[in-house]
């Protein structure tokens, strides 16, 4: 549960002013949502472990500049992540293998439902293939980012009507293509 | 490309539409709710099993969405590998200044090296002393390094004929070793001395032998010391007679020396 918007904006001003304890809250605030983004952009665990740690340092680096007066740090550190996987899939673009679509459930655990989460995962993610990198983005960050269409449209640089338009017509999309897999070839 | 014809797709649903049912999905309500609230009416069966799939899609977003969820180690595994930040400057408070110049690793980012690093003067330091003292302990008395026991070495001094045997008897026996040398031959002796008793009986006369030596030092040191006795009673007694005498004359000094002064006195009495 996320503090008051006054608590918040306190907890980045005192983490701003070199509070470590006001950041480490950040930090436990938001590794979450940040980390859920870059692994669905990466579809690596270790790959999003790694820019999700150097998200937050570079985000702890650059605070003293950092200026916005919002309640919420979350669209400047996707910001930083976004910019981060742009360089970092230059060098390794994820490629969508099965086993790779297999290793996208976090559970440890191969129970059954665990492996129909997996089946039903790997259809999606086979489904996702078919929308553009920016649709792709937006719904990754509307549904595993939980970012507000305002959000999105700051962090990709768009306008919002744009991105609610992109959200919709990925998800028509997307339902066409879990109808009629052929259509993914 | 991957472009999918779907024009024909929701022609009955606007764009707003869908994505109120969208948000209403993420605010946890029920299909049913979540189109009412979207002000979705009058579908058909197919439109209402086409909206319902891609319903379906959105819980299917949500639910694994919560799957994946950052290891912990994640929190702690941290940035050993990535560089520390060194361009920060920051006005930490004064006493953390001086041991960070300005640059620190939130705690939260921070390995429990980094942390030991950090603290090593207050957590360190006891054990590392303790462990030395305990250490130096073990050191001085471990056998290894204890030093060895002063050695008879040569006298510096001539021995008489007496002692001189007596040392000769004494090394004929077995006895406790002076030096590591000659405790291990002395060992080795009694052990094939030993091994010899097990298994044959003592010859006689060397038992003989044994004991006429053993018995002839001990009366040998035995008559040293009568003698050493015998000597000083007697350096005693000469030392008693020489006082004697010399108190006797200074007695014989002295009343004659009385005598003549009470001769004297009486004289003048008189």
């Amino acid at each position: 549960m996320e503090p008051e918007n006054q608590t918040l904006k306190d907890i980045i001003l005192q983490a701003k002013s070199g509070d470590r304890s006001a950041f480490d809250t950040l930090y436990r605030m938001y590794l979450t949502p940040v980390y859920r983004y870059i692994f669905m952009r990466l579809r690596n665990k270790q790959d999003a472990e790694d820019v999700a740690q150097e998200t937050f340092l570079k985000a702890y680096e650059a605070l003293p500049r950092y200026r916005d007066e919002r309640p919420t740090m979350l669209p400047y550190l996707f910001t930083i992540a976004r910019n981060l996987l742009i360089n970092h899939t230059k060098k390794k673009r994820p490629e969508l293998m099965e086993h790779e679509i297999m290793a996208l459930q976090a559970g440890t655990e191969d129970t059954a439902k665990e492996a129909k989460d997996n089946e039903l995962h790997g259809a999606l993610v086979r489904a996702m293939e078919v929308l553009t990198d920016v649709e792709r983005e937006v719904i990754e960050l509307r549904f595993f980012g939980e970012r507000s269409y305002s959000e999105i449209a700051v962090i990709m640089e768009k306008r919002e009507d744009a991105i609610r338009q992109h959200v919709a017509r990925s998800m028509k999309k997307l339902q066409g293509v879990m109808q009629n897999p052929e259509q993914m070839i | 490309m991957n472009e999918i014809q779907n024009n024909n797709q929701f022609d009955f649903l606007s764009d707003e539409q869908l994505l109120a049912l969208l948000d209403a999905q993420g605010a946890g309500k029920d299909f049913v709710t979540a189109c009412r609230e979207a002000a979705i009416e009058g579908l058909s069966e197919d439109d209402s099993l086409e909206l319902k799939a891609l319903w379906d899609i959105g819980t299917e977003l949500h639910s694994w969405k919560d799957t994946i969820v950052p290891p912990p180690p994640v929190l702690d595994r941290a940035l050993l590998s990535t560089p520390m930040i060194t361009n920060f400057s920051a006005s930490f408070p004064a006493h953390e200044q001086a041991s960070m110049n300005g640059v620190e690793t939130p705690f939260s980012l921070a390995t429990p090296y980094q942390l030991f690093l950090r603290e090593k003067w207050k957590v360190g330091a006891p054990f590392a002393a303790f462990f030395l003292i305990v250490a130096v302990t073990f050191a001085m008395k471990s056998p290894s390094s204890r030093p060895a026991p002063l050695a008879i070495a040569t006298p510096p001094y001539e021995l008489s004929g007496k002692e001189v045997r007596t040392m000769e008897a004494a090394s004929s026996l077995p006895r406790v070793a002076l030096h590591d040398s000659e405790m291990q031959d002395t060992l080795a002796f009694n052990e094939s001395h030993n091994a010899e008793t097990q298994t044959a009986p003592l010859d006689k006369e060397m038992a003989k032998s044994v004991s006429f030596t053993e018995d002839s030092v001990n009366e040998e040191n035995n008559v040293d010391e009568m003698v050493l006795a015998l000597s000083v009673e007697a350096d005693a007694d000469a030392e008693f007679l020489t006082q004697i005498d010399e108190d006797m004359t200074l007695l014989a000094l002295e009343n004659e020396t009385m005598g003549s002064m009470g001769t004297t006195y009486d004289e003048e009495q008189m």
